[in-house]
């Protein structure tokens, strides 16, 4: 009997601690953060850094200057990479003959390289400073000039309504990763996803032709949807894969 | 006595058992994206632990670091988080394994200890209390690497004070 007593112990504190943090999650955040990565254009990035440390020079920490003095913008150059640790600075730049890198207070015909920031780079010359920064990706539009009559419509309106709102959406889909892509666990009857024609069990293979594979794919193409005039969404369904179509209008 | 370590094990087991791993991930999320890092990947979490496959962090929006796989304890009393295979965005820069450590005996301590393909051995501590870092490495297999550090008796460090 007396052995009871401290099991029965044993699982009020075990339930008890279940409680606490039932208590706990209730404050909280259910879901991801959902953090839209701004893509630099910096394809270069990735460095050899026995190319980069060669030339032995060391870099003083940069002086924070008033980017409102920029009067001009290099254009004949292209800014394909950064890199600054407060040691050692330099830039990757292409021009007409190929990639070039510069290091910092480096000149390259005439223009002094004098500040490197996280997306920019300063040159000056003659007392002049240009600026030359990375060249923003423009979002691609998907734009298609033929819809079959199996193509399903959405209003950029009932799109908007559930960006707006990630609860409703979770509430009608719900949606886990796996290794080939994004599969689809729980389709609400009757609601959206239903009618747009998702099925428990599909698993989402490529939007326009682009292979999701990651959560950062999946957040840049949920931050972007309202862009989109025409989506094509490849699933996998029972081993066959099948591409549903969108218009947005 | 025998009451007490009963209903204090319970409630350790439950304490572990119960966490909401995940939810306490994305509150990390939450508060490493107010200063501009951001940490994603595939959560798996288990009864003693939270995995993350396929990892990805950011510090403004530029990929800094990625790893395959980490394994993180917590366990209030000591705490533990094992990563394997951390590249960042350079060529020949890879940490094979890196495990932060915390004691509740020591709060303001985080140790690390790594091993990477530019040096045998890496080891160090964070101190939060006074807002610094210091990272010993030993056996450094690439020379350009000590440009970057200074050194001491015990050798090449990495230091940084906030």
């Amino acid at each position: 009997m007396k052995n009871y007593k401290y099991l029965f112990l044993f699982v009020i504190s075990f339930l008890t601690a279940g409680v606490l943090w039932q208590i706990i999650s209730f404050y909280l955040p259910k879901y991801p953060e959902i953090h839209h990565i701004e893509q630099n254009g910096n394809s270069f990035y990735n460095i050899n850094l026995y190319k980069i440390f060669s030339s032995g020079k060391k870099v003083t920490d940069f002086q924070k200057s008033n980017i409102k003095q920029i009067s001009e913008t290099l254009n004949n150059l292209e800014l394909k990479a950064v890199y600054n640790d407060g040691k050692k600075a330099f830039i990757i730049v292409k021009d007409k003959t190929g990639t070039v890198f510069l290091d910092l207070n480096q000149t390259y015909n005439g223009y002094k390289l004098t500040k490197i920031s996280s997306s920019y780079a300063i040159f000056q010359k003659n007392k002049k400073k240009y600026i030359l920064s990375f060249t923003k990706n423009k979002q691609k539009k998907a734009t298609k000039k033929y819809f079959n009559s199996l193509t399903k419509k959405i209003s950029k309106k009932t799109l908007n309504e559930y960006k707006n709102n990630f609860s409703k959406i979770w509430n009608e889909i719900g949606i886990i990763k796996i290794n080939k892509g994004y599969k689809i666990t729980y389709v609400k009857k009757g609601g959206i996803f239903d009618k747009l024609g998702l099925k428990t069990g599909d698993i989402i293979m490529k939007v326009n032709g682009e292979k999701i594979t990651n959560d950062i794919q999946a957040w840049n193409l949920y931050n972007n949807i309202d862009k989109y005039d025409y989506l094509e969404i490849e699933i996998k369904r029972n081993d066959k894969t099948k591409v549903i179509e969108y218009e947005i209008n | 006595m025998k009451k007490f370590f009963a209903a204090f094990l319970g409630f350790v087991i439950g304490f572990y058992i119960f966490m909401p791993k995940t939810y306490l991930f994305y509150y990390l999320q939450n508060k490493l994206l107010e200063n501009k890092i951001y940490i994603t990947a595939q959560l798996r979490p288990g009864p003693i632990k939270l995995e993350l496959n396929q990892g990805k962090i950011y510090y403004k929006s530029v990929n800094v670091a990625s790893f395959k796989k980490a394994e993180v304890y917590c366990f209030i009393i000591y705490n533990e988080t094992d990563i394997k295979t951390v590249e960042f965005p350079v060529e020949n820069l890879v940490i094979q394994k890196v495990k932060f450590s915390h004691t509740m005996f020591k709060p303001y301590l985080i140790k690390i200890n790594a091993k990477g393909n530019f040096a045998e051995k890496i080891s160090g501590n964070i101190d939060l209390l006074n807002k610094e870092i210091k990272i010993y490495f030993k056996n450094i297999k690439n020379d350009s690497i000590k440009e970057f550090l200074n050194k001491d008796k015990k050798g090449y460090f990495y230091y940084e004070k906030l």
